[in-house]
């Protein structure tokens, strides 16, 4: 039989966050959302349900959207990261940001951030979705103001920009 | 509250994980040398329901993580098998090249029971090992011949979903590949808007008289009951014309057992069977 691997209590972490290489020591019980919001200060990823179930605190990781508070931090060993204070470049809002404030796809903006990080995702994948689409990919998070409706159109003028079609 | 130079004063979040001791094999045979090591160990594949059963009450004190155990990724398949791995995420496994040709209702069904922030995350294997009634996987399996394979220090054991449920898994045991027996699998359709009352996944298959139903039937809090019927009908348009019959046929079936605090036996037996009509009634259409 082979070797058991040794266990571990806490981890160095190595890992891609917003485009900049990082690394820390984090116990193995330590959530990828608490990580961010308490140890390394990025207070825009919220927790909400701290169940997998609400989506506030989606963060990307290599692309793909993930609820932060089910993930452990450890799973992020050498990916990449990007949580909400990643998207915007040189103090410019990335289209998607742009479009929900123009949009006013938000009342209390405690979902926001999730939302817009799963947009991306969504828009990386499909550039041009279809309303289907768009509710099926949004419909995976909770928004307890806008009744949806504003953050669906959010996404579409966001899809219209990013293609290049209406200028942000 | 605490200190974060790069952002002032933060407010903690509410709650901490109890601590555990953490395992990352690479292998199955780490794996399960690891599972032999550990006092109580619990299995790690997407994490996404370990997390949920923390909150729970669930308190592991150590965790075998799979994800470097590649073994455990990849599907392959042939003329009369879907061979899947118990790591496949239901992102990869939905539109897999291989379940697409082979097993394309449920390709279909399979992206329809989790959203895509689970979707990247979850796995197949994990769906079932969690043994959660509320979870889709069993009853999107349950309607095809599927054998479960184990793997163990003492070797390799199929077993089915009903051994799983009963708790037959081997001690120490690895889930390491859902195997989908296609080789004379004709149609296979899952219908889930009822869901949480009620769901149904349901598959046809060609037998030496003609065709065989078979038809899992769920609800939120019941594991998957198996309908079975011999069907005298050469082709799926012949099943079509004879849905109506055929549905209620099946459902007259169901077990007297199969209620909850919410569905009733007569009502999932007339639901059942009206959405079991309608699947039926689309297999002509492929």
């Amino acid at each position: 039989m082979a070797d058991a691997p040794h266990a571990v209590t806490e981890v160095a972490l190595r890992f891609t966050l917003n485009g900049r290489a990082t690394e820390c020591t984090v116990p193995v019980a330590r959530t990828l959302a608490d990580l961010l919001h308490d140890d390394l200060g990025l207070t825009g990823t919220k927790l909400g349900c701290s169940r997998g179930v609400c989506g506030a605190c989606v963060t990307l990781i290599d692309g793909e959207p993930v609820a932060s508070c089910s993930t452990f931090a450890f799973q992020v060993q050498g990916r990449k990261v990007l949580s909400i204070e990643g998207l915007a470049t040189d103090a410019r809002l990335h289209a998607i940001q742009q479009a929900f404030v123009e949009r006013s796809a938000f009342q209390c903006g405690y979902c926001t951030a999730g939302m817009v990080l799963l947009t991306k995702a969504l828009l990386d994948r499909h550039p041009a979705p279809d309303r289907a689409t768009i509710v099926e990919w949004i419909s995976s998070n909770v928004c307890r103001c806008t009744g949806y409706a504003l953050i669906i159109e959010a996404v579409e003028q966001a899809a219209q920009a990013l293609r290049g079609e209406v200028a942000t | 509250m605490h200190l974060v130079p790069s952002a002032g004063l933060v407010a903690t979040s509410a709650r901490s994980l109890a601590p555990f001791k953490l395992y990352q094999p690479h292998s199955v045979a780490e794996t399960l040398a690891a599972l032999a090591a550990a006092e109580n160990p619990v299995l790690l594949a997407g994490g996404t329901d370990l997390v949920a059963c923390f909150n729970e009450g669930l308190g592991p004190r150590e965790i075998v993580d799979l994800a470097r155990v590649q073994e455990l990724r990849g599907i392959e398949a042939d003329s009369h098998l879907l061979d899947i791995g118990a790591g496949v995420t239901h992102g990869i496994g939905c539109t897999h090249g291989a379940v697409l040709a082979h097993v394309p209702g449920f390709a279909q069904a399979w992206v329809r029971i989790a959203n895509p922030r689970i979707r990247f995350t979850a796995t197949l294997g994990g769906n079932l090992m969690a043994r959660r009634a509320r979870y889709e996987g069993p009853v999107l399996l349950a309607a095809l011949q599927v054998a479960l394979v184990f793997t163990s220090t003492a070797g390799t054991q199929s077993l089915t979903l009903p051994d799983l449920r009963a708790g037959r898994a081997p001690p120490r045991s690895l889930l390491t590949r859902i195997r989908i027996d296609t080789a004379d699998l004709l149609w296979y359709s899952y219908e889930r808007s009822m869901r949480p009352l009620i769901t149904l996944a349901t598959s046809l298959y060609r037998s030496a008289d003609g065709m065989r139903l078979r038809c899992a039937v769920a609800t939120e809090y019941l594991q998957p009951v198996v309908l079975e019927l011999a069907l005298p009908a050469t082709d799926l348009a012949q099943v079509a014309a004879m849905a109506r019959d055929i549905a209620h046929e099946a459902f007259s079936q169901l077990p007297a057992t199969f209620a909850d605090p919410v569905v009733t036996h007569s009502y999932a037996v007339a639901a059942g069977a009206a959405l079991l009509s309608r699947q039926l009634a689309g297999a002509a259409h492929g």
